[in-house]
């Protein structure tokens, strides 16, 4: 489609992109797995709506940075579209150079006489 | 194929929004996860309503992503992602400063259009804010879901849920295990003494737990103890907020203090919040445990209420009650043939009494709303067709052809939420309005308000409002992108014939609703005038209290109304005097459950048992139509005999004579029936009469006064007279029978004033749009008119021919609308009285006023377009 992106042009990250290809960061998940999995991992803090959740797997798919997965699939009940999907290594490197950007955010913020709090 | 429940469906409506290329992709995979949701734990209303929001807010968002990503160019190269990104927000606030700026410059416009959705969407949120006060929101109560309201049932009588004795009341609440608790109220009037004046109030007599089974702690004091309502504890009461401010002038030194209720002394204990409110009372007191009243099975005063058992439904509790009261009752039949018993959820009541009258106003706000967006619609399509020409040059010098339509979308978004934020203030103000006039005639009214979920529902009636304006006019932008036509003008396109259909759907709308608002002023003008088989005119009714330290037994108290009877009637503007137990139309509902004749099957259920005067068929002008009325002795010697309504007569003896026939009450209680008379509307004058008897009064009984004076001067009158006699007694409750009359139907005037409004507001905004349309297309065929007038047209016919263009639009508009009209009708059939619901009248009276109305607007362009000079109409191109 279009020529190969960089990790950088995908940053910054939003928020729930970032909690969505970390959430596939162990194994490939379908949709609702996903949504749980956000949750979860922030503690509640963070939900993603499905209208929201949709948007966002799409524009990640067609950025190269998740796919559908096939090997999870496995035989699928006749009239059952549960789809998984699986981060890709552009993903991973995406959410890397996220992080990246995160920790010099926070060095940034050390310098400045910021801490995070002891919770 | 597999089924969608109604949010899987609902999904699927709303997946149309979105992109084809997406839909396809996503569609069914959404649904499923939605699913996969609902299975984890089923969303409630709250969460639809979110995710619907959500999903409408997203689709705009999808469809602009995938706009920036097709694109995809800037200065020739590709655009990454990140800045596809931001760029979507920087062409929002551009579009948005664009659309701010257009509407700034044209401020008529803008006007016009604001002021049109504001009241649209105003209207929508006052009715939603009324519907959800009432319907929707929890009880004021703790965990309101578990408290049911139980009761006797009975076939005749569905939906309501009857009292009990108190000794069935016992019996029960010993071996019910469904319900945490079972406790019982029953309303009475009390006389509060204060400083030498009394006043009446309505009071909830409670078993000690009531109060708190409901679960709300006062905001001062204590609710009541276990045991205070054993005989000898019970002079203890509890205040309602309202009752200690406006009876007690907030008096601060009120708790622990005594106060003087029907001459006894009560110790407040406590005073609930403002926001507590239980069946109307005031003020709660305990009821009085006695020998007696645990022994009293023949009189069902007591009204149940439970709390259920964490985890029990009420239709177990109901099984459960029902399997209880079946060897009770068959032990007890007295009153209780053919009875079961059941519980409702407290909050499903409301539901129930409420719903359907609130959503018929709900319909008819959406109609409003509807009639406005068509409008403004309107309005912006005929703006796309003058800005035809901008967009060609816009679409000639490179501009994008989705950012042309992303723009319209846009301005429709933008005037719709401005709209709704007018329509806010606009709810608000007129929420006040309502509850200022009709406080009394809505139920829960200090539920109701500006509540955050009624602003949800401003904001998605506002994005669906900017959907339905904001597309036709971007569809149009679309259609003109690619023809780029000079001169162009006075072709028929499909668009303005679909401006067109907006204004007959407008007409048709809003014909529907003011036939609707017709067939509601008719019924309430029937009730008005209805045959209450008495006459209220001149009646003015007042009640007695006689302290009861002094006045006993009753005796006294009868012999007192005597004197005070004798001299009043020697006044000379008393033309009437009768006393009666119960005021008719104020007060009903002291009845037998069910009576026959002595030696016959027939049985009438529900039998209204008055005690009356015998001068009362005289003086309320009852007309006896069969046998004779009582005799002073007969009220002297309490002889078994009764007048009976002619309804209960002709359910029991048919058309037979009833007259000389024996009442059986009770196996030990017979009743001579000695006349018939005509019916009475006993419970309201929309209500068909009841069955009723009418026996000879022993006792004190309520006034009621044939008097050429008015209200004041009547009060001045009694109270002049009593005070003579013994100034200790007091007269009470003064009215007319015509206030009394007028305020059983102030749910009907409720209803109709909020039809009316919503009519006449479809019916200006119908106008509106027909003049718009008719005045645009002069404007835009001023040269074909022009033309037509050089080559000798007579300005009276290029009127006529303008006129009847906008007349061929309200006629179709007309026929349709009688049409939905007729379609709808069984939807207010409950709501009318004594008016079918094809009513020619107002069928064709809506029709004729609707044509006029319509004809009074085509009038302007018409005349304008006769007045067009040749020579200017040629020169403008």
């Amino acid at each position: 489609m279009t020529e190969p992106t960089q990790p950088p042009d995908h940053l910054p990250l939003p928020h729930q992109d970032l909690h969505l290809l970390l959430a596939l960061g162990d194994a490939p998940l379908h949709g609702y797995a996903m949504m749980k999995a956000v949750e979860e991992q922030s503690r509640g803090m963070l939900r993603v709506e499905l209208g929201s959740l949709y948007r966002i797997i799409q524009r990640l798919e067609r950025d190269g940075l998740i796919e559908r997965s096939a090997d999870e699939d496995g035989a699928p009940k006749p009239g059952r579209e549960r789809r998984f999907y699986r981060i890709t290594d552009l993903g991973r490197a995406v959410v890397a150079a996220e992080l990246d950007r995160l920790r010099a955010v926070l060095d940034l913020a050390g310098r400045g006489g910021f801490r995070p709090s002891e919770a | 194929m597999r089924r969608d429940d109604g949010t899987g469906r609902l999904i699927r409506l709303l997946l149309r929004l979105y992109p084809r290329e997406f839909r396809r992709r996503y569609g069914d995979e959404m649904v499923e996860t939605y699913r996969d949701r609902q299975a984890a734990g089923g969303p409630g209303v709250r969460t639809v309503a979110a995710l619907v929001l959500n999903m409408l807010v997203e689709a705009l968002r999808v469809r602009l992503e995938m706009r920036v990503a097709r694109g995809g160019t800037r200065d020739g190269k590709p655009v990454p992602p990140y800045a596809a990104r931001s760029g979507v927000m920087d062409r929002l606030t551009q579009d948005m400063a664009y659309a701010l700026r257009f509407l700034r410059r044209n401020p008529a416009f803008t006007a016009i259009v604001l002021v049109t959705l504001s009241l649209g969407i105003g209207m929508n949120t006052a009715v939603f804010s009324v519907l959800y006060g009432v319907v929707y929101s929890p009880l004021a109560y703790h965990e309101p879901g578990a408290l049911v309201h139980a009761g006797r049932t009975h076939p005749d009588i569905p939906n309501v849920r009857l009292p009990v004795s108190p000794a069935m009341f016992l019996d029960l609440r010993e071996r019910v295990r469904s319900v945490a608790t079972l406790e019982a109220e029953t309303p009475q009037t009390v006389v509060l003494a204060r400083g030498g004046e009394a006043s009446r109030h309505r009071a909830g007599v409670v078993t000690a737990g009531l109060l708190e089974t409901l679960g709300v702690r006062p905001a001062a004091g204590r609710l009541f103890l276990p045991g205070e309502d054993e005989s000898g504890n019970t002079r203890v009461a509890v205040l309602s907020d309202g009752f200690w401010r406006s009876a007690l002038g907030s008096d601060p030194g009120v708790l622990n203090a005594t106060i003087r209720l029907n001459d006894t002394p009560y110790t407040v204990v406590g005073i609930m919040p403002p926001e507590f409110r239980f069946n109307n009372a005031e003020l709660w007191i305990p009821f009085e445990w006695t020998d007696a009243s645990r022994a009293q099975r023949q009189s069902n005063f007591l009204r149940m209420y439970a709390r259920l058992n964490p985890g029990v439904e009420p239709a177990q509790a109901s099984a459960e009650l029902s399997g209880l009261w079946a060897p009770l009752r068959d032990e007890f039949p007295l009153g209780n043939e053919r009875t079961d018993m059941a519980v409702m959820r407290l909050q499903d009541i409301v539901v129930q009494l409420n719903r359907r009258p609130l959503l018929i106003l709900s319909g008819a706000a959406a109609f409003v709303l509807l009639i406005a967006c068509a409008n403004v619609a309107n309005l912006l399509l005929v703006r796309a067709e003058q800005r035809q020409r901008e967009v060609g040059v816009r679409a000639a010098l490179g501009a994008p052809r989705g950012r042309l339509v992303r723009q319209f979308l846009t301005e429709g978004m933008l005037v719709a939420l401005l709209g709704g934020l007018a329509g806010v203030g606009i709810a608000w103000a007129g929420v006040r309005l309502l509850l200022a006039t009709f406080s009394s005639s809505v139920a829960r009214s200090q539920d109701i308000g500006i509540h955050p979920p009624v602003l949800l529902f401003t904001l998605a009636a506002s994005l669906v409002t900017g959907l339905l304006v904001g597309l036709l006019p971007a569809l149009r932008a679309q259609e003109n992108f690619d023809v780029l036509r000079e001169g162009a003008r006075g072709g028929t396109s499909r668009f303005t014939l679909f401006g067109r259909s907006l204004v007959v759907a407008e007409i048709a709308l809003a014909l529907m609703l003011v036939t609707g608002a017709g067939l509601l002023l008719k019924s309430y003008a029937r009730a008005t005038n209805a045959q209450l088989g008495f006459d209220p005119r001149g009646m003015i009714t007042a009640s007695l209290y006689f302290p009861p330290s002094r006045y006993a037994d009753g005796a006294a108290s009868l012999a007192f109304t005597e004197q005070l009877l004798d001299q009043l009637r020697s006044r000379p503007e008393v033309t009437g005097l009768a006393m009666a137990s119960m005021v008719p139309i104020r007060e009903s509902g002291n009845n037998f459950t069910s009576i026959g004749l002595v030696g016959s099957d027939a049985k009438a259920s529900f039998v209204e048992n008055r005690f009356v005067s015998p001068d009362y068929f005289e003086t309320m002008g009852i007309r006896l139509l069969q046998g004779r009325l009582h005799t002073p002795d007969e009220a002297r010697n309490q002889t078994p005999v009764a007048v009976i309504g002619r309804t209960l007569a002709r359910t029991l003896a048919g058309d037979g004579d009833a007259v000389g026939q024996r009442l059986e009450v009770s196996p030990t209680f017979q009743l001579e029936i000695i006349g018939v008379v005509d019916d009475v509307r006993e419970s309201r004058p929309d209500l068909p009469p009841r069955p009723v008897m009418y026996r000879p009064l022993n006792f004190t009984g309520n006034l009621l006064v044939q008097t050429s004076r008015d209200v004041a001067a009547t009060t001045a009158l009694l109270r002049e007279a009593a005070r003579t006699l013994d100034p200790e007694v007091s007269v009470l409750q003064v009215q007319s029978m015509a206030e009394i009359v007028d305020a059983s139907l102030s749910g009907r005037r409720f209803q109709l004033t909020l039809i009316g409004v919503f009519a006449l507001t479809a019916l200006l905004l119908a106008c509106v749009g027909i003049y718009g349309v008719l005045s645009y297309t002069v404007t835009r065929q001023s040269r074909e008119i022009g033309v037509r007038m050089a080559l000798g047209a007579r300005s009276g016919s290029v009127a006529r021919h303008v006129a009847w263009r906008g007349g061929r639009l309200a006629l179709a508009g007309i026929a349709f609308g009688m049409g939905g009209a007729l379609l709808l009708r069984r939807v207010i059939e409950t709501q009318l009285f004594e008016v079918e619901t094809f009513d020619p009248a107002v069928y064709f009276g809506v029709a004729g006023m609707l044509l006029a109305v319509a004809t009074a607007a085509c009038f302007l362009p018409a005349r304008r377009a006769a007045l067009v000079q040749p020579t200017q109409a040629l020169r403008i191109e």
